[in-house]
């Protein structure tokens, strides 16, 4: 929950940070058409004198890259104005960060580097959490710390691959990285009850009941059940 | 394949190229990193398939978890059949299908655009992106309640990003094979017989 509050809170400086990565791309592009036309005009020179002219193909290149150089800066400039000391904390960007250390050498990096761990540390007060809680409900310890490390692991894994796939599918705009963020959240909080649930299914009852592939089908479908139950529930403490 | 039937076939339908390998690009052409494909996309080799293919049963997961949430908001509005459940289960059908073709509309809008574009292709960029600005300029804590309640409670996003997963060329890496491509057309327009562009072909 922490992670999510502080992904959701971060949403503004994260969006600038993806508009900054694609700046310098944008710059090579504009030197690579700036430096190709010249590389033209200079050889039709040589031939037609002052008369020699920029073909049409290379100057629309060349005016468009300098387009989306502009068009991509003005976005950047207008992604600053919406963020705040909270949002570029919140997204572990060193700009905030630096503010937040004055002074005090080494003590930024420290910062940055326990905001973006705040996933891993998330996944590692969950999975103990579990752990905790399982063998209070009297599970043994390897099976209880096995449902905590793959089922924790498995909802970061989720998180992380559904952000990373949103952004390959929908592009770096702020809405495909706010909602990026979003649904690798959802994934990741279901992903891990799913998995927890597995783990919490009585396989050996399944199996013995309906054979292998049957009890297992049922068990999976079980364990999605009360997964949905388990989302409905928190659905209904959260609003 | 001459310059001006690449960049023909490069403002159509999503499409593969098959680009020279990457020892014989100039040393300053940089391979943009894509997330979750990294430089993959350039041979669409077996890492890149094996990311592809990998992909879908986690998005089906993700999808699956979106209607399990549904399910549970929608029998939260009343039991099956009541006004509630029926009102509830319309307005989530038609909010995650419309956010979802919104999403898909725009994400192949920028692609067939492009970044190296016309002036024209700029301006369909900028209102693919409409829903952003408008996000955007409904301000900060708005639009980030607006991405949250889209996201969170309905299908679409997730909807829109399998879809788009199970396209033979993503929109983003379209978008990065038509800079690329622009890239070594005009490297090979300034130097003729010396840029990699004459290598092209189409798959």
């Amino acid at each position: 929950m922490v992670d999510g509050a502080r992904a959701l809170w971060a949403v503004p400086t994260i969006y600038r940070l993806s508009l900054e990565e694609q700046l310098p791309e944008l710059e090579a592009q504009v030197a690579t058409t700036q430096r190709a036309a010249w590389q033209e005009l200079i050889a039709a020179r040589k031939v037609m004198g002052n008369a020699a002219r920029l073909s049409t193909s290379t100057r629309d290149l060349a005016g468009a890259a300098r387009q989306e150089e502009a068009a991509l800066e003005g976005k950047i400039d207008t992604a600053l104005g919406s963020e705040t000391r909270g949002t570029q904390l919140a997204a572990g960007d060193p700009d905030g960060l630096d503010g937040l250390a004055d002074g005090a050498d080494g003590l930024a990096s420290v910062a940055r580097g326990l905001v973006r761990g705040i996933p891993y540390a998330g996944t590692a007060a969950a999975a103990g959490l579990t752990i905790y809680q399982d063998m209070q409900q009297g599970e043994s310890w390897y099976h209880a710390t096995a449902d905590g490390l793959v089922s924790n692991g498995a909802a970061l894994g989720a998180g992380v691959a559904v952000t990373a796939f949103a952004g390959a599918a929908l592009g770096g705009s702020l809405v495909a990285v706010g909602g990026g963020v979003l649904i690798g959240g959802v994934a990741a909080v279901g992903v891990g009850d799913f998995v927890h649930n597995l783990f919490q299914e009585n396989w050996q009852a399944d199996w013995h009941q309906d054979g292998v592939v049957d009890g297992t089908v049922h068990g999976v479908a079980d364990g999605y059940d009360k997964t949905r139950h388990d989302l409905a529930h928190m659905w209904d403490d959260l609003f | 394949m001459t310059s001006s039937e690449t960049s023909r076939t490069d403002s159509g339908p999503l499409k593969a190229v098959r680009f020279p390998p990457r020892t014989e690009l100039p040393p300053d052409i940089v391979i943009e990193r894509l997330p979750a494909l990294g430089t993959s996309w350039y041979e669409r080799g077996a890492s890149y398939w094996a990311r592809r293919i990998g992909a879908i049963p986690i998005l089906l997961i993700g999808v699956a978890i979106y209607v399990a949430i549904i399910s549970g908001i929608i029998h939260a509005a009343g039991p099956p059949g009541s006004p509630g459940f029926i009102a509830v289960l319309t307005a989530e059908t038609i909010f995650s299908l419309g956010t979802a073709f919104l999403l898909i509309r725009n994400s192949l809008q920028q692609a067939a655009s492009g970044r190296l574009a016309s002036t024209k292709s700029n301006r369909r960029g900028r209102a693919g992106a409409g829903l952003g600005i408008l996000v955007y300029s409904a301000g900060g804590a708005v639009g980030a309640f607006l991405i949250a309640i889209s996201a969170l409670l309905s299908a679409g996003f997730m909807l829109a990003v399998l879809i788009l997963w199970l396209l033979p060329v993503l929109p983003t890496e379209q978008q990065a094979r038509q800079q690329l491509t622009e890239t070594l057309r005009v490297r090979h327009n300034t130097r003729p017989g010396q840029g990699p562009a004459g290598h092209h072909h189409h798959s």
